[in-house]
């Protein structure tokens, strides 16, 4: 009959579901069977024949039960199962009587399976996995490109969101939302006040991620209006451990930064946004009718209607800019938005949401894999190599099977089924691995990894993993029965090659899986070196200040209890003050940045004195920091020329000190000292008496990495003119104290001194500037990490393959040295000879593993920028150490070689 | 059916038949069919219709039926459950599914223009 692909699959199917019930099905065979020979004898004495020749006739026409019995037992497929479990079984004797080969190879597999999964599952949970959100493949980030201002990516203003959210056509909804920390407490006057990171955004914020409230809701659209009643909505977590899972907290207040917030809703503990360490949601608050738009600081996201490719909107939006210009005319007293996004290049970039969550990691992510799939390919070759040996050394017994009659495809079934065991063994070993792995990478993770509370094996890592152990025994029983030529096995065997030398092609097969091996190993080592080599350089870079002996705290103000500027100068004079009569204190001041840390981080656009102001393109960006006297001697910045501000209370609102690149660039002296006494202003209308004068002049500063071009600082005194509304006094401060011994020590005493001044305001990030600097090389180190483990276990796995290669070597040519040291060869010769052999293949790898390394060098410095070039040293160090042991791993065989008695090699055989 | 009996697999399904066997069988298989789509039936009437049917002309065991309907029916053409018969014995009956009455079209289809030119070619000759 016709039996087309889906009858195969469903015979398939049945003989599996049929195998497992197989003593029920064959018990009711028997039944049937037994029915048709009574219902048959019966019929027989029907017609006229004695009981006893009746049931004799009846077992002749049905014509043998056993025989059928089988017969149905093969169509049901139980013969297939019987041989599998027959071959297993097999197999596993096979395997326990070389305890060695079988832990080493299962070892090998493991390693590879186990190294390869933990880096999957990284990649799989952090970016490959869907975001946590429903239809999360619509949501999409909203920013502007502004090239004209050195940014990128750069956020939303107040006015580009309420023009894009009245314009657009292609969202469902759009919300923008600012990341922030505040200072907690259940009352006011509260000891138990902690600070936590939460988020103002707009009410649109929870629908269009489709959040999941266990409690209340989230707030509403009418609470996200200026002078609303103030609302917060809190996570399940906070929930649980500062209310202690409290049922009636819906509805109690919560001092936020100050001031009492109504709590209307808990999300459930599955929700993070922005990011996991989220808490707190306040409404934004944005006021549509403001006269100004703003500054561009609101990150903002959009959820596509159904259809709408992330292309379509991001050219909906592009087409709708003329008319957001026309819709909210000003950003700032005197600068247009039209004219601003002119002077800037402005562009719209729509991208997939996942781009902003998973950020700068994804370079990480593809390293590592790329180290998984290097390590795993090694793993494979490895064991390729060995299993590949150990089919030669049962050449004679697969052949005799052959001979006496076996059919190649049950000696492959055993083939098959031997690999397929050991890469059960090797995977589930390798499963156990990857799951210490995972921890251990998550442990090792620097700071601000995305998505950490979801890394873990999920069920795509764990098919992942299977998958690779199937691919990989199959792979080796394929490689190994190719090579031995097992359907001319009997042939071979009548040629009386016995354990003589093996062929030359599968000598070169073993020699090429060494080389590969080799050549893996190089490239990860030597990736390691130069990774090693930035980090290196790095951590000697000269960031511009002297972290050594400073330790830094951060303060956050609430506006409610210091409404006023004068409230936070007082409060800021009063701790710096303090802090300096700590025993131990050489010297400390406030700002409102630390370098290597984004927080208080404010770019504007610095006209000199020099620039008449008519030019119709923005001067580029510049750092603007507040600062106060003493900052600079805190942190170790030197002061080039010039004086450091006055102490708080006593300085002139119009002082600025500037960094020596600025000086350079405006009036071009490095010194500084003609700087001084200069003017500088952050507005562009030269009518505007805001002018700075120049008093001072320090070091240049790694602001955001060591690595890297540094920006131009400008930093203002902390306080305003009186005559302005403008406030330039920091709420969120940072406090640099110098001390004359280990920073640590000061810390309970700095804490102290804050609580002194006010008790509600916790402190937070409190550590030496020595930990940021090191947390700032945090993802490299994090990448040298992944690269030197990787890197260990690939050059082990090679010098493993390469000994087990030249091994084998000596041992089926023990026969031909042999003859060669009886006819006078040195013991000496013997063994160069064999390292030689050893030498070549590493070299070749090395030299190959080396080459592509360097193609690959310039692929690593484009997605991870700030690395010098790999120096010389790096490329040729690496590659030097690899081949000094594949040296050695070739040095053992050689000696056994060298002392092989040659008489008892000849009488072996 | 029996032009398509060496496309199939040999070593697969029926490992131990030769093509002769398999002609065979496939013509059971469609008898089995045939005598299935007039009532279901348990094993022992199922063998006697057929032969019955065929005149005695067919000459397999009885017990041939068996792996014959097992392969039926794990192709998804015969359903089987048990019942009790007429003079209350249980029994396990077959019947032919709907898939199996549509491969048994096509088969007998087929079958008929085979049985056709075997008799064009005998006439000829």
């Amino acid at each position: 009959m016709r039996i087309t692909r889906w009858d195969r699959a469903r015979i398939f199917v049945s003989r599996i579901w049929e195998s497992v019930h197989r003593r029920r099905i064959m018990t009711e065979l028997d039944d049937e069977l037994r029915t048709h020979l009574e219902l048959e004898t019966a019929y027989n004495v029907q017609r006229g024949m004695s009981p006893a020749d009746a049931a004799r006739a009846a077992k002749i026409a049905i014509g043998g039960v056993q025989s059928w019995r089988e017969q149905v037992g093969d169509a049901r497929g139980f013969s297939v199962v019987d041989n599998l479990v027959r071959d297993i079984r097999f197999a596993w004797r096979q395997l326990r009587r070389t305890p060695a080969f079988t832990a080493s190879i299962a070892a090998t597999l493991a390693i590879g399976i186990g190294a390869t999964t933990a880096v999957f599952a990284v990649l799989d949970s952090v970016i490959l996995r869907p975001l946590p959100y429903p239809n999360a493949d619509r949501l999409v980030g909203v920013w502007w490109s502004l090239p004209g201002m050195g940014f990128q990516l750069g956020p939303q203003s107040l006015s580009t969101y309420f023009a894009i959210r009245r314009l657009s056509t292609s969202f469902e909804g759009i919300s923008v939302f600012d990341r922030t920390a505040v200072n907690v407490a259940s009352r006011a006057g509260d000891e138990h006040a902690e600070r936590l990171n939460a988020a103002t955004a707009t009410a649109s914020l929870f629908p269009l991620l489709g959040a999941r409230f266990i409690a209340g809701r989230p707030f509403s659209a009418a609470e996200d209006v200026p002078n609303a009643a103030p609302v917060v909505v809190i996570s399940e977590g906070f929930w649980r451990r500062r209310f202690g899972g409290d049922p009636n907290v819906i509805g109690k207040q919560l001092i936020v930064d100050g001031q009492a917030r109504t709590i209307v809703g808990i999300t459930a503990s599955a929700f993070h946004f922005p990011d996991d360490a989220t808490q707190l949601w306040t409404p934004i608050a944005l006021d549509s009718a403001a006269a100004f738009g703003g500054p561009f600081g609101h990150q903002a996201f959009a959820r596509l209607k159904p259809g709408v490719t992330v292309d379509q909107a991001r050219r909906e939006l592009t087409r709708l800019v003329p008319r957001m210009g026309e819709l909210y005319p000003n950003i700032a007293p005197s600068m247009t938005l039209t004219d601003f996004l002119r002077q800037a290049r402005a562009g719209i970039v729509v991208h997939p949401m996942r781009d902003d969550v998973v950020g700068g990691f994804g370079n990480v992510a593809i390293i590592a894999a790329a180290a998984g799939v290097v390590l795993f390919a090694i793993a494979l070759a490895n064991a390729a190599s060995l299993l590949l040996t150990r089919a030669e050394g049962r050449r004679r017994e697969l052949a005799l099977r052959v001979v006496l009659g076996a059919s190649t495809r049950r000696v492959l079934a055993q083939f098959v089924s031997e690999s397929l065991l050991l890469g059960v063994l090797g995977g589930a070993a390798g499963l156990a691995i990857a799951l210490v792995g995972i921890r251990q990478l998550v442990r090792a993770a620097p700071d601000g990894i995305p998505r950490l509370s979801e890394i873990g094996l999920h069920p795509a890592a764990v098919a992942f993993a299977i998958g690779m152990t199937v691919a990989m025994a199959f792979t080796c029983s394929a490689i190994a029965w190719l090579r031995l030529d097992v359907r001319n096995l009997g042939t071979r065997l009548r040629d009386g090659t016995r354990g003589g030398t093996a062929g030359r092609d599968r000598q070169r097969a073993r020699r090429t899986l060494v080389v590969t091996q080799v050549a893996f190993a190089t490239l990860l080592v030597t990736g390691a070196a130069f990774l090693l080599q930035n980090a290196y350089l790095l951590g000697r870079a000269d960031p511009g200040f002297d972290a050594s002996h400073t330790l830094t705290a951060w303060i956050s103000l609430p506006t409610v209890t210091y409404p006023h500027d004068s409230d936070a100068a007082r409060f800021a004079s009063r701790l710096v003050t303090r802090v300096r009569q700590l025993p131990g204190v050489t010297a400390a001041g406030a700002s409102s940045k630390l370098p290597m840390f984004g927080l208080g981080a404010a770019y504007a656009p610095v006209w000199s004195d020099a620039d008449p102001g008519t030019s119709a393109s923005l001067p580029p960006s510049d750092l603007t920091l507040t600062a106060s006297d003493g900052f600079f001697a805190a942190l170790g910045v030197p002061l080039l020329a010039g004086r450091d501000f006055q102490p708080i209370g006593r300085q002139s609102p119009y002082e600025a000190i500037i960094d020596r690149s600025l000086a350079r660039l405006y009036w071009g002296d490095s010194t500084g000292a003609r700087a001084i006494g200069r003017r500088i202003r952050l507005t562009q209308d030269p009518k505007s008496d805001w002018w700075y004068t120049v008093v001072g002049v320090v070091g240049s500063v790694a602001d955001t990495s060591l690595a890297g071009p540094r920006v131009g600082v400008v930093y203002l005194p902390d306080v305003a003119p009186a005559d302005t509304n403008r406030s330039v006094v920091m709420r969120v401060m940072a406090l640099a104290v110098r001390s004359s011994g280990d920073p640590r020590a000061l810390r309970t005493l700095v804490e102290r001194a804050i609580a002194d001044v006010d008790p509600s305001v916790p402190p937070f990030r409190v550590k030496p500037m020595a930990d940021v600097l090191r947390e700032s090389t945090a993802r490299l180190w994090f990448m040298v990490t992944i690269l030197t483990t990787t890197g260990t276990i690939a050059l082990l796995l090679a010098a493993i393959g390469l000994y087990g290669v030249l091994s084998y070597l000596v041992n089926a040519r023990a026969k031909e040295m042999s003859i060669r040291m009886a006819m006078g060869a040195l013991p000496s010769t013997v063994a160069a000879f064999v390292t030689r052999q050893g030498v070549v293949m590493a070299g070749t790898g090395v030299v190959i593993g080396a080459t592509a390394f360097l193609i690959l060098s310039r692929y690593i410095e484009s997605i991870e920028s700030g690395l010098s070039r790999p120096a010389i040293a790096t490329i040729v160090a690496a590659p030097v150490a690899l081949l000094c042991i594949t040296v050695l791993a070739s040095w053992v065989p050689a000696r056994r070689a060298a002392r092989a008695d040659p008489a008892r090699a000849l009488a072996a055989d | 059916m029996p032009e398509r009996a060496h496309t199939t697999s040999p070593a697969r399904d029926m490992p131990r038949t030769d093509p002769a066997e398999q002609v065979l069988q496939g013509t059971l298989d469609l008898l089995i069919l045939k005598t299935l789509s007039l009532e279901p039936m348990h094993g022992w009437g199922l063998a006697h219709r057929i032969q019955q049917l065929s005149r005695d002309a067919l000459q397999v065991g009885q017990g041939s039926i068996y792996p014959a309907v097992v392969r039926l029916e794990q192709r998804g053409w015969v359903s089987t459950h048990w019942r009790t018969t007429e003079n209350n014995r249980r029994a396990k009956y077959y019947a032919i599914t709907s898939a199996g009455r549509r491969a048994m079209g096509q088969e007998l289809a087929s079958w008929k223009r085979f049985v056709a030119a075997v008799t064009l070619v005998m006439d000829a000759s």
